[in-house]
């Protein structure tokens, strides 16, 4: 799948600020792997675009003039599977990270980097990688501490309508993953490899050190945390349909939109 | 006040008077015979006897014999050639045979004009110890043994049918025999003899004032003593109330004997023992009451009382004199005077609710314990009556009175306490949440005036201070030479700092670990596009007690500025950051095999990271030879230290 003679990635960025687009632009213009799909300064357009098309990863900004760049995340996670999200970040923050990761993004790109980092971040994310920080990695780590997943939960509990009722077509595709995850409790579960290496990235090692530490390869602990991305925006949805079963709200509106 | 000094001053002079020659004349063996109660004794001869003319009766009509011949003898009357003795009634023994004990016959001489056709009877006011009624040489029937141990009848008034067959037309002998017992006043007052229907009135009068009436209310003061008691047992703290509720019984006991001379299972002499120890116990008793009740304790009154309790009964048994009795009723009613005389005082001093009710009580009682004891002294006729009978209740329903009232207020002040709690307890909720609230309000105040100027600081040091030079750097390119390395070096940095500040907030306090994880994070681009190899040898840590948000800030400063030092100038090619713990606390280096440091030219950044270490009491070493690299070394202690000033550390 990722051999270089296969067609080049398309890539669509979503960013309003000028510079900062024109500079993932030319990042992406530069890789011969990688192709400009499309471009947008607002979020509209660029939701109406992926109605119609399919890409292979999105660049998005979460702060766009007419929305925030998670509710296209969704939208792209839903018509889109195989395209894989990143958010463009000022500083990498925990909070706008996390949020993002839960809304389907696989990683973060920051706005300063270093225009060859960034197209590597774009391959690396196409070749099963995701980038996390340590304080990431902390954040997930206090998250699966018992009871870290309970107050995440009552932070989330007041506000489960309004995230479902705009957004009926999510909760019919939540109802489809509904079994298999039904089974988990509201907390993430991670096995303990995936446990060792967010310690590990938690302490500052880089996944070299890691590899090298734990006798896999880069490869490997790339893809444990692609794999924990996924399930920490699987738990996020599933903890909105618990809610929303708990409230009655369900049937209703699965019924409806199905 | 001073009207109650008066007082008590007259108590004991009254006291004195009466106490002193009843105490004499009780021991007197010789007593001049006519002093007092006008009784005229003096040895007559038998014709003089038989000669004496008869008291005329009139038959219809009830009428009183006070001249009588006595003459001492045996169970049978006494023959007219007997030796009597004329006396005028009432008699007593004391005064004509001194210390005489058994029997003693009073002859009387009645004429009638007719036989009467109604019962007739002899009504004799006060006998002591007993006596029985004999007319014309047959006996009446008695009340009582008159044989020993004889009845104690003497505070009962007695009263003996005289069938009609028993008379006869004109002179008729009336003989009352009155047997003497264990230390009494032996003796007779006058009779009455008429119509028992006539009688009845008297007879029916006394008995109410000496057995009925002090049967009710000793009764009834059993009653309330006992249940004095109980309240005491169910609260202990109301030691007044058992020492009242006890007297009350003791009194009530105590006074039975007077109208109850004869008890089941027991003798008479130990009954009557019993009774005095009792009424005497339940005075000292009200003694000790009325020290409680004033809420004071004199030590020399407190010992008196408790000796009195037990030498009176000791004494009694051991050394039985009348004088002694009536030395321990006088003893008794000092006691009780000087003990109701400060009760008075303090109540009249203290204005304490009921007060007046004690008073007029003792005020009632001490007159008439007075008049008692000077009836126990003889100095009172020979029939008179022990008012102390009833006084003595009345004053313990008095004391009863203002308990009931102290209990009745404390419980009406509990009700009162109970209806205001409710809202007072509110009050005191309210103000406290209010204060709680004020506090938390500063509290939120200073967290916000302390976050704001920690920003404040973190802009002015980092990201203000880089692009105030940047544009500096960029003003003073005037030829249009601008170093574009520089300016963008300078960018960067702000944009680290400024990532490494969002970090910051985010690290939990003491967290090195994470600290140092950030730092790598954030530096790591920079690192490897100075192709700088980045050794990372950081073990688990403990938590740094002092690591505050601003000591934290402080920490990443100074690593910060010790990379900047190698990416800059250093010309290293390899890096190693290693932290471990150590006795002496959390050691964080970084050490490079760069071109080293001299170790005597200390430029602005290292004087700026020695002071930074200062302000978070870390301990900052650097070491480095020329060709050898250099080694920054932070020791960050785990005790904490005693005065870090971590205001000015942000």
């Amino acid at each position: 799948m990722n051999d270089t003679a296969q067609a080049p990635w398309k890539v669509v960025v979503v960013e309003d600020n000028h510079a900062t687009r024109s500079y993932l632009e030319s990042c992406i213009k530069d890789q011969p792997q990688l192709t400009l799909a499309a471009s947008f300064s607002t979020l509209a357009p660029a939701q109406a675009w992926f109605d119609l098309h399919p890409a292979d990863l999105l660049l998005v900004d979460l702060g766009l003039p007419d929305g925030s760049g998670l509710s296209l995340m969704r939208q792209v996670r839903r018509q889109c599977p195989g395209c894989d999200m990143l958010v463009v970040s000022m500083f990498g923050d925990e909070e706008n990270v996390v949020a993002s990761i839960e809304a389907g993004a696989v990683g973060y790109v920051h706005k300063d980097d270093d225009a060859a980092d960034i197209a590597e971040t774009l391959k690396a994310v196409k070749q099963g990688a995701s980038p996390i920080s340590p304080m990431i990695a902390r954040h997930l780590l206090r998250r699966m501490q018992p009871g870290g997943a309970v107050s995440s939960d009552a932070s989330r509990a007041p506000r489960p309508a309004p995230t479902l009722a705009p957004q009926p077509a999510d909760v019919a595709a939540a109802d489809v993953d509904v079994p298999e995850e039904a089974a988990e409790e509201s907390a993430v579960v991670l096995s303990r490899r995936e446990q060792e290496v967010l310690e590990y990235i938690a302490r500052g090692f880089s996944y070299a050190e890691i590899a090298r530490e734990q006798g896999i390869t880069v490869h490997t602990v790339q893809t444990y945390i692609k794999k924990l991305y996924g399930k920490l925006a699987v738990h996020s949805r599933s903890e909105a349909v618990f809610q929303a079963n708990r409230l009655g709200l369900l049937n209703t509106f699965g019924q409806q939109f199905r | 006040m001073r009207v109650f000094a008066v007082l008590r001053l007259l108590f004991w002079v009254g006291l004195c008077c009466v106490a002193w020659p009843g105490s004499v004349r009780a021991d007197a063996p010789v007593m001049p015979p006519q002093v007092i109660e006008g009784a005229v004794a003096e040895p007559t001869t038998s014709a003089q006897m038989r000669d004496m003319a008869a008291v005329e009766l009139p038959w219809h009509h009830m009428a009183t014999l006070n001249e009588a011949f006595i003459s001492p003898g045996g169970d049978t009357p006494p023959g007219t050639d007997s030796s009597w003795m004329r006396v005028t009634l009432p008699h007593r023994w004391q005064l004509t045979h001194p210390d005489y004990a058994g029997t003693m016959w009073y002859r009387f001489k009645v004429r009638l004009t007719q036989v009467p056709d109604q019962p007739w009877a002899v009504y004799m006011p006060r006998a002591i110890m007993n006596a029985q009624v004999w007319v014309n040489g047959v006996p009446m029937a008695a009340q009582g043994s008159m044989a020993a141990p004889v009845t104690r009848n003497w505070y009962v008034p007695l009263m003996a049918q005289v069938p009609a067959g028993a008379w006869r037309e004109g002179d008729n002998i009336i003989m009352v025999r009155v047997v003497g017992g264990f230390l009494t006043r032996n003796g007779l007052a006058a009779i009455d003899v008429g119509p028992q229907q006539q009688l009845l009135q008297p007879y029916n009068w006394r008995l109410l004032a000496q057995v009925d009436g002090p049967r009710v209310a000793n009764i009834s003061l059993i009653a309330l003593g006992l249940f004095m008691v109980l309240v005491w047992l169910r609260d202990r703290g109301q030691g007044a109330i058992g020492l009242q509720g006890l007297a009350a019984i003791c009194w009530g006991l105590g006074n039975m004997a007077s109208w109850a001379p004869e008890m089941p299972f027991l003798e008479q002499l130990t009954w009557a023992w019993l009774a005095y120890v009792l009424v005497v116990t339940s005075q000292l008793l009200i003694c000790l009451f009325f020290w409680r009740f004033i809420g004071r304790r004199v030590r020399a009154i407190d010992w008196s009382i408790y000796a009195l309790m037990v030498f009176t009964p000791v004494m009694t048994l051991a050394y039985p004199t009348g004088a002694q009795f009536f030395l321990t009723y006088v003893a008794t009613f000092i006691l009780m005077a000087i003990s109701a005389g400060h009760a008075l005082v303090h109540v009249v001093r203290t204005r304490r609710p009921d007060g007046m009710v004690l008073v007029v009580g003792c005020l009632l009682a001490v007159p008439v314990g007075a008049h008692d004891l000077a009836f126990e002294a003889n100095l009172l006729p020979y029939d008179s009556v022990f008012w102390l009978a009833f006084a003595g209740p009345l004053l313990m329903y008095c004391t009863f009175y203002i308990l009931a009232g102290d209990h009745a207020r404390s419980r009406k002040d509990l009700a009162h306490l109970n209806d205001t709690l409710a809202s007072q307890v509110a009050e005191r909720e309210s103000a406290l949440r209010e204060s709680f609230e004020r506090v938390a309000e500063l509290e939120r105040a200073q967290a916000v005036q302390a976050e704001r100027s920690r920003i404040l600081r973190d802009m002015h040091d980092g990201v203000g201070a880089h692009l105030s030079s940047a544009l500096r750097q960029l003003q003073a390119a005037r030829n249009g030479q601008v170093d574009l390395g520089l300016v963008i070096q300078t960018l960067r940095d702000s944009l680290d700092q400024l990532k490494l500040s969002v970090d910051a907030l985010t690290l939990a306090p003491g967290d090195v670990v994470g600290l140092l994880a950030s730092l790598r994070f954030r530096v790591a681009p920079r690192l490897k596009a100075a192709g700088l190899d980045l050794a990372w040898n950081v073990q688990d840590l403990p938590s740094w007690p002092e690591g505050q948000p601003p000591a934290l800030r402080q920490l990443q400063y100074i690593l910060f500025e010790g990379l900047s030092n190698v990416l800059q100038h250093s010309g290293a090619t390899r890096l190693t950051l290693s932290a471990r713990r150590r006795p002496e606390g959390i050691e964080v280096s970084l050490s490079d095999d760069g071109r080293g440091w001299d170790g005597v030219a200390e430029g602005a950044g290292i004087q700026t990271m020695r002071a930074r270490a200062k302000v978070i009491g870390a301990e900052l070493t650097l070491h480095g030879e020329p060709g050898r690299g250099t080694e920054l070394r932070v020791v960050l202690p785990l005790q904490a230290a005693p005065q870090l000033d971590l205001s000015s550390a942000a």
